[in-house]
């Protein structure tokens, strides 16, 4: 009865998982992905499949092909059996990691309760949305690592050898994940006394991340360190409700609250799970994606402290029960945001309409924001200025400052200098580089000499979103 | 004859009515610019049942934050501006009666709370800024009194209930709701070092409101925190406003708009009700503070803390009427207690109904303004875009239903620096050069330059004006036509 019973709440769990994860693609106007990774994702796994792993000669115009292989290599291997496999594999992996969190919850002898509530709060929380709404770089590293985490945690000798094995992938994933993983195995194996399997771990990650990274060291030297800020405030990064699309929701950094000082209760008991979020926090605070691998731990404890809320004596019980209301439909409020954030992220029909009539023109280099960079290589399948893909991308900050001239520029000399230094063919205008993230006004820079210098500057295709200018030097 | 508390509060909201609609009544205009901006919330209520987010009018596209419970009440309670101007009177009638309850908490004397409830009658900077006026003071500091009364009688069932729906109803009503949550904070800091026992009740209750009215804001203003980060707090002011926004503290012009009475009596109150750690002088000390502190670090501009500080300082008043009331009972002077309330009341009506009337005599009128903006409704295209100062934009989108450059609703607007820079430049510079580069960036049509237009910018004409490029169409009005 009790087995039934458990087999029906982790059904109901599935459907709930891929009903809402299925909601961004279904709210979405655009006939386009979500955001721009599955976009480059799918161009670098059809790199692979076409073995172009030399150069990649459309982004940053050209550049060496430094590029994690992990997430195309796996999209190529299901692109041979589904095409579908962009839209399928995010929401699978969505499931295969729900279930892997709830049997490590189960395995850490979790109670039925805070495990079923841990799993409801993951599931509707905006990291995971994210994550498992579309094809992107985290959508396989989170369910290996907890694949990983799981076999470390069974007694079977065999398991655990495998699963220290296994830990040897982690770094194709790219190095902030294997960082992330190491100080997790760390602190769980000090508080284990399970040192001696650390150190394996740490040896085989050690191999794997100097055999990715030693070849790009040699051949390239070391990567050029980003110097321009992106106009982003951390904690706008890791908060859902400000914005944020992979960022968690702020009812959970209160039912987070409540959990601690449930756990605090048992003093430093507990000071594996207190060291785990102080590393994930800081983690996420350098690398705001990390909040992904910080929403796990924070599903269990928003859970643990969700629970204690319930069963603590409050003398004033109206209160209370307001309490639960207040963070239970908060929390699904932030979720509903970012479902509708998500449905509405680039990029729209529009924009792939003016990508798609950029296609149709003859081979050249298009200039736009680095934002646009990757719909530029993917849909338009012309070569950019630059993109967002920072990593060992050529002459990174000379490429931003020269765009950034270019885009504030109103000296027609120092306009056709930078267009000649980068034989820039078409200039492609987004509404919201019009609306902020570039431009303030209608005549600031770039916009002002588009206008005048009609004999240089001819407009090809404009729509809502989209103004296409073709380059006449 | 003796007469009844009841009586005599009666009285006392009759004098201020009486007061009130006289002046209130002898214009048929508003006497703010701040009173058209909720006047087309309302008028865009009643039209279409939603609040409005996105104004066509202002900046010639803007977004609005702004919670508008206030403006559904009005929508549904007011048919037309005779009914809008009864209801903004009304709240302040509201406004005496709950102060006069706070009074009679503090004090348990009624004739205390009645001199108290006088005092809140005439209250210069209250007159200033609600008089004629579709003010959100006026229905925002009554809410926060209120959610004070019920919080100093949060034992009784219905103040506790009153209370938790109050924490809902403010953060829905004004961001200085936060006035109130900052008030919770000093509180409890206050109440911890004073060693005062806060039940646990009343913590759980703080607690809740206080997060609540915190998340609420948040989930109003996310858009413009996301757009301007944490220097929302200054809302967005262009530079050149600063200054006037957030003027420095000036002892005398608070004096002037507080009223002398109140600071002594409510200053000496305060070190009563510290000294023997009464309860709700903390509690009123606490939101003495949180005003201060707001003031301070120019969150809140003078005119709107000083408001809140005269209402905080009469409360406290309350507390040294007591005391001094207590003490004349055991003194021989017991006998002349009616000579001494007498001249109390006379002092009242001496330094705060006096000053009041001339604050009331002096509010600016813009009857002249409004004829001209009904005339720009009448006699122009309907997308034309009208250079008019900005303290009037929202006027001229009320009545004219024209497009402004610029109004005081900063926050989500853009470029606020450039385009209060630009109308300056419009209406003093004297080249006919600068002036066309304004003209053609805001794609203005019409001009208007009347006598406060010069009076602001102290011009005597527009150097600029020529045949060729502007036409005058009516005297205060000129049409560029190049």
């Amino acid at each position: 009865m009790i087995f039934t019973k458990s087999y029906v709440r982790v059904i109901l769990l599935i459907i709930a998982t891929v009903i809402i994860l299925l909601l961004p693609t279904l709210l979405r106007d655009s006939s386009g992905y979500i955001t721009e990774e599955p976009y480059f994702l799918e161009r670098i796994s059809n790199l692979l499949r076409d073995k172009n792993t030399e150069i990649d000669n459309l982004s940053y115009i050209e550049r060496p092909f430094t590029y994690l292989l992990a997430q195309p290599f796996i999209l190529s291997l299901f692109n041979n059996l589904n095409e579908k496999a962009i839209l399928i594999l995010p929401i699978l992996f969505g499931i295969i990691s729900l279930i892997l969190f709830y049997f490590i919850l189960k395995k850490l002898n979790i109670s039925q309760n805070i495990r079923d509530l841990s799993a409801i709060i993951l599931i509707i929380s905006p990291p995971f949305i994210y994550t498992f709404s579309h094809y992107n770089s985290f959508s396989i590293a989170v369910p290996f690592l907890l694949f990983v985490s799981l076999l470390f945690l069974q007694e079977n000798k065999f398991l655990k050898i495998l699963s220290i094995l296994l830990t040897f992938f982690i770094p194709f994933f790219g190095y902030r994940h294997s960082f992330i993983a190491l100080i997790l195995f760390l602190i769980y194996c000090i508080k284990e006394r399970r040192t001696k399997e650390f150190s394996w771990i740490l040896l085989l990650n050690i191999i794997s991340l100097s055999l990715i990274y030693l070849p790009y060291l040699v051949k390239h030297g070391l990567p050029e360190v980003v110097k321009f800020r992106e106009n982003i405030l951390i904690y706008q990064a890791l908060f859902s409700d400000l914005g944020s699309l992979f960022g968690v929701s702020i009812f959970v950094i209160f039912l987070l609250v409540f959990g601690l000082n449930h756990l605090w209760k048992s003093k430093y008991k507990h000071i594996g799970i207190y060291l785990a979020l102080t590393v994930l926090i800081i983690s996420s605070l350098l690398f705001s994606k990390s909040v992904i691998y910080l929403n796990l731990l924070l599903s269990y404890l928003a859970a643990l402290g969700f629970t204690h809320l319930l069963k603590s004596n409050w003398e004033s019980l109206k209160i209370k029960k307001l309490v639960v209301w207040l963070l239970s439909i908060g929390l699904i409020f932030s979720s509903y945001v970012v479902i509708n954030n998500l449905a509405n992220a680039p990029p729209s029909n529009e924009i792939i309409d003016g990508l798609e009539k950029l296609k149709a023109l003859e081979q050249g280099v298009v200039f736009s924001h680095y934002t646009n960079g990757v719909f530029i290589n993917a849909i338009a399948e012309k070569k950019n200025v630059m993109d967002s893909n920072f990593f060992y991308a050529p002459k990174l900050n000379e490429v931003y400052q020269d765009s950034q001239t270019l885009f504030y520029t109103r000296n027609f000399e120092v306009a056709q200098e930078i267009i000649k230094k980068y034989n820039i063919k078409y200039i492609f205008i987004t509404k919201n580089m019009k609306a902020g993230l570039v431009w303030e006004k209608e005549d600031q820079g770039l916009l002002f000499l588009l206008n005048s210098a009609k004999d240089n500057f001819k407009k090809l295709y404009t729509n809502n979103e989209v103004e296409l200018w073709r380059v006449r030097l | 004859m003796k007469l009844k508390t009841s009586t005599i509060l009666v009285l006392i909201i009759a004098l201020t009515l009486i007061f009130r609609f006289y002046f209130t009544f002898s214009n048929e205009n508003f006497n703010s610019d701040e009173s058209y901006f909720h006047l087309r919330l309302i008028d865009n209520i009643k039209e279409n049942l939603t609040p409005l987010i996105k104004d066509d009018l202002s900046y010639s596209g803007n977004k609005i934050i702004y919670p508008q419970l206030f403006h559904y009440l009005l929508a549904i309670f007011s048919f037309n501006n005779i009914l809008i101007k009864i209801i903004t009177t009304l709240l302040v009638i509201a406004l005496v009666i709950i102060v006069y309850l706070i009074a009679k908490k503090i004090t348990n004397d009624k004739n205390v709370a009645l001199f108290v409830a006088l005092l809140t009658s005439f209250i210069p900077i209250e007159i200033r800024t609600n008089l004629n006026q579709i003010s959100i003071y006026a229905f925002i500091i009554p809410l926060i009194l209120l959610t004070f009364l019920a919080l100093i009688n949060l034992d009784n069932k219905k103040y506790f209930n009153l209370f938790l729906i109050l924490s809902f109803v403010l953060p829905l009503t004004h961001p200085t709701s936060f006035i109130f949550i900052l008030s919770l904070l000093f509180y409890i800091i206050l109440a911890n070092t004073e060693s005062i026992n806060i039940p646990r009740f009343k913590k759980e209750a703080i607690f809740f409101s206080f997060f609540l009215i915190l998340l609420i804001n948040f989930l109003i203003y996310r858009e413009a925190f996301l757009q301007h980060g944490l220097s929302i707090i200054w809302q967005n002011v262009p530079s050149i406003l600063f200054n006037e926004y957030f003027k420095d503290l000036n002892i005398l012009e608070i004096i002037y708009l507080t009223g002398i009475l109140p600071i002594i009596l409510g200053s000496l109150g305060i070190f009563f009700g510290l000294k023997q750690k009464n309860d709700s002088i903390i509690l009123l000390s606490s939101a003495l503070l949180a005003v201060f502190f707001l003031i301070s670090l120019k969150l809140i501009n003078l005119s709107a803390g000083v408001l809140f500080l005269s209402i905080f300082l009469i409360l406290a008043s309350s507390l040294t009427i007591a005391k001094f009331s207590k003490y004349l009972a055991i003194t021989k002077f017991s006998k002349y207690k009616t000579y001494f309330n007498i001249i109390f009341i006379l002092l009242i009506l001496i330094l705060t109904t006096i000053p009041s009337y001339f604050v009331a005599i002096s509010l600016p009128n813009y009857n002249a303004e409004i004829e001209t903006f009904t005339w720009i409704k009448e006699n122009t295209e309907r997308d034309s875009v009208i250079l008019v100062p900005l303290e009037l934009g929202n006027m001229l989108t009320a009545i004219a239903e024209r497009k402004n450059i610029a109004d005081n609703n900063f926050l989500l607007a853009r470029n606020t620096d450039e385009r209060t820079n630009d109308i300056n430049i419009a209406y003093q510079t004297f080249s006919k050069i600068e002036a066309l580069e304004v003209i053609r960036r805001y794609n203005i049509n019409y001009i208007f330059f009347n006598d406060y237009v010069k009076q602001r910018y102290k011009v005597d004409r527009l150097l600029y004006l020529d045949e060729k490029c502007f036409e005058e169409i009516k005297n205060d009005i000129y049409k560029v036509i190049c």
